[in-house]
């Protein structure tokens, strides 16, 4: 079977047209950008990079950034909180290394989306808007990725094992959207071994960067597909594997993508998961020159399906999956990746946003555990111009709504592409985010 | 049937083993007690020249949940995160390290599996279609399986634990009103609950007498370590830390209590005696250390243990109380 960086959808017999097509439309053409690139920022930016964690699925705000100790039995879980080094400011005991360097980033506990579906708030939570009559916003990424695009790297990196989703299908505004396919991101994943592969030129079994310029390999494959799908699909394919090849065979993309340059020392830090290395390849990447790179916590939202990865949708058993895996692994490598930037001095070059689409039920629900909850959450805020040590917004006595300041995801993202130096002039000409603003208190 | 060699400080660590795979029958039931004496002697002898460093069991590295010791203590279960995305239960040899699935055949995620003293009953956690972990109880004498759904669509069973006489399953479930201890019989039927009490209750274990359970609850704020009767009556609070307690496991002899605790701000191995006193930090090192379970022997625990990012199976000697 293939997997064709969208959802499995081939037999084996070989790749059927629609996952071929479906190969297409997920593929990366955010890789050559040249002739797309608009009107140049007046201002310098003040993040050169920008990592999203997207902790997909939904974290609990009260289980982690947003504790609610004071809250009566019935919301506030089962967990401790600790104090960070920032006064006053409290987390669960699930984030001891988080709560350490509280000092390396602000917070956010207002933000708020518009709707409690994974696809669409997902999808606003990645674009600002929801679907309007002419097709879906692009991804933050994608417009990063337009207005300035990177040379010999790709422009906006996606870190997954696949076009990121649910069981219903892929989510839409993980890419161009409106923009085009154009300026998709490029979608990378990494194993907990830190192999790094090409999910959607995943037509050979273990393609990765390198290995992309094995010319021999490819010619055969090349055969392959050209014998197995139409004229149009297989010119797609080849399109998008000569732009992947062209960009991939540079020296600086092949040093940055391989891990193994990194020290035995450096890759436990980030700790031996999949979100851990794919943390460090996210720093790898920023420290390349990658304009906008997404780390995405999982494939899929669902936690323990036939097919999904471990996202953060804990409707049943929240507290003992907080407890025995989601805590520890979030803890260990995003506090490891502000240490780590903040070291090598790029903290200051760097946006790092970390975030889910919405979070999860203050009330604990029926089965002892939390469904979603769009209307109060919070995010994670460092570096790239962002002072550290704020808590900006709050949420109120039990973290069902905010007292003040809702941040929007169109907040968000006009904050993110501010920061770019993607101006509103820029926004206005592009037509996305024109009514966002800024958070000025993060700043 | 059983053949072994001992096991001295100038062989290798390979040399001692046992069947192929042994029987999950009541044959091996006759054998078990005098299993655990040997098996404690040959692990106590491999490790004492290693002071007090623990044994690593495995090294790949993965992610790894919930090991327990397979019947006389030769073995292990434990869930790992298996490729592609699957938790799945290997059962490894102490003594060889070698390991093989224990279900090959499925594609669901299994964890938390734990089998009965006399190997007749395997229970464990199944996920598969639906956000719901229904309880499988196998019964590897009459090769039958019996599943426990719960009532509500999205509820989940975790934490099993067989009582000594292999008549009952006791678990964690979500319920109205907080998660709760519960049981069923060996034909998941005769669902009773045990705690109907505010909060998460969970992480249930049978004293080996199998007259007290010992679980964790939040019923008064944080997760803490508390014991019942069998029946839940006279439940006790045996931990008053800071931060978690929980997954606690009870020694063989009935006299100490292992269990994960947070009190100093890093999960580690605590050891108790059985009322509460006495706690002993048994892992002691700045990485996460969780999921204690004893041997038979009662003379080492097993923990997944993260050292330098990986998460490993460790075995650690357990100091006599002093």
């Amino acid at each position: 079977m293939l997997d064709v960086g969208s959802f499995r959808a081939a037999s084996c017999g070989g790749m059927s047209r629609r996952a071929f097509l479906r190969a297409g439309v997920s593929v990366p053409a955010a890789l050559g950008l040249s002739g797309l690139a608009g009107v140049a920022a007046a201002e310098p930016a003040r993040a050169k990079s920008v990592l999203v964690v997207w902790l997909w699925g939904g974290p609990s705000h009260l289980d982690t950034f947003d504790p609610k100790p004071k809250a009566p039995q019935e919301y506030r879980g089962p967990f401790a909180t600790i104090q960070t080094r920032t006064p006053g400011v409290h987390f669960s005991e699930l984030l001891p290394h988080l709560a350490d360097r509280s000092h390396l980033f602000s917070l956010v506990r207002s933000n708020v989306n518009f709707s409690g579906d994974h696809l669409v708030a997902g999808s606003i939570g990645l674009t600002g808007a929801d679907e309007g009559p002419g097709g879906h916003p692009p991804n933050f990424g994608s417009i990063v990725a337009r207005q300035r695009p990177a040379e010999k790297l790709p422009t906006f990196v996606s870190l997954a094992n696949g076009a990121i989703g649910d069981g219903r299908g892929p989510m839409k505004g993980y890419g161009g959207g409106t923009f085009g396919q154009a300026c998709d991101p490029f979608m990378v994943s990494c194993s907990p071994e830190g192999k790094v592969e090409i999910p959607t030129l995943r037509l050979i079994e273990g393609l990765s960067p390198e290995r992309l310029t094995d010319r021999t390999l490819l010619l055969g494959e090349i055969d392959r597909v050209r014998r197995a799908a139409d004229r149009r699909s297989f010119q797609q394919w080849d399109k998008i594997h000569q732009r992947a090849h062209a960009l991939l065979s540079s020296s600086e993309a092949q040093q940055a993508f391989d891990l193994s340059r990194e020290s035995s020392a450096m890759r436990a830090a980030y700790g031996h998961t999949a979100f851990g290395q794919s943390c460090l390849l996210g720093r790898r990447l920023v420290e390349a020159g990658v304009p906008y790179v997404q780390v995405n916590w999982s494939r899929f939202v669902e936690v323990l399906f036939q097919f999904s990865d471990y996202g953060w949708d804990t409707h049943t058993e929240n507290f003992e999956l907080l407890a025995d895996w989601h805590g520890p692994i979030l803890d260990r490598a995003l506090s490891t990746l502000l240490s780590d930037l903040a070291d090598r001095g790029l903290l200051e070059s760097t946006l790092v946003v970390a975030l889910g689409e919405f979070g999860r039920t203050p009330r604990i629900n029926e089965i002892a555990s939390r469904d979603h909850w769009p209307q109060c959450y919070g995010s994670l805020w460092a570096g790239g111009g962002v002072v550290p040590g704020r808590v900006v917004g709050s949420s109120d006595r039990y973290g069902e709504f905010p007292v003040n300041d809702p941040v929007t995801p169109a907040t968000v993202g006009t904050t993110i592409l501010e920061l770019s130096g993607i101006t509103a002039a820029e926004r206005a000409q592009l037509r996305v985010l024109e009514q966002g603003r800024v958070i000025h208190d993060l700043l | 049937m059983i053949c072994f060699k001992y096991q001295t400080e100038a062989q290798p660590r390979t040399p001692f083993s046992l069947s192929p795979c042994l029987p999950l029958s009541l044959s091996s039931f006759r054998t078990t007690r005098v299993l655990v004496m040997v098996a404690s002697v040959l692990l106590t002898a491999a490790d004492c020249a290693r002071a007090a460093e623990p044994r690593r069991l495995t090294s790949d590295g993965r992610l790894k949940f919930t090991p327990v010791f397979l019947g006389d203590g030769f073995e292990i279960a434990y869930s790992v995160h298996d490729v592609p995305n699957r938790l799945t239960v290997m059962r490894l040899k102490v003594a060889d390290g070698s390991q093989t699935r224990m279900f090959p055949e499925t594609e669901q995620h299994l964890l938390d599996l734990t089998m009965s003293r006399n190997g007749r009953y395997v229970v464990f956690g199944r996920a598969a279609t639906s956000p719901q972990l229904p309880l499988v109880i196998k019964d590897t004498v009459a090769n039958t399986e019996a599943v426990y759904n719960p009532q509500e669509a999205r509820a989940g069973v975790r934490s099993p634990t067989i009582s000594p006489d292999g008549t009952r399953v006791v678990f964690g479930q979500s319920a109205p009103g907080g998660q709760q201890i519960a049981s069923v019989d060996m034909k998941a039927g005769d669902l009773t609950f045990l705690t109907r009490a505010a909060g998460i209750n969970t992480h249930p274990h049978y004293s080996p007498d199998g007259k007290q359970i010992a679980f964790s609850s939040s019923r008064e704020g944080d997760f803490e370590i508390y014991v019942m009767q069998a029946d839940g009556a006279d439940v006790r609070r045996l931990t008053t830390s800071f931060g978690m307690d929980s997954h606690p496991h009870w020694s063989p002899d009935g006299k100490r209590i292992a269990f994960t605790s947070r009190r100093d701000g890093n999960y580690e191995i605590y050891v108790m005696n059985a009322d509460g006193t006495g706690p002993v930090n048994l892992t002691r090192h700045p990485e996460r250390d969780d999921f204690a379970a004893w041997h038979p022997s009662g003379k080492q625990i097993v923990t997944v243990s993260e050292r330098n990012g990986d998460y490993d199976l460790y075995l650690f000697d357990v100091p006599e109380p002093s």
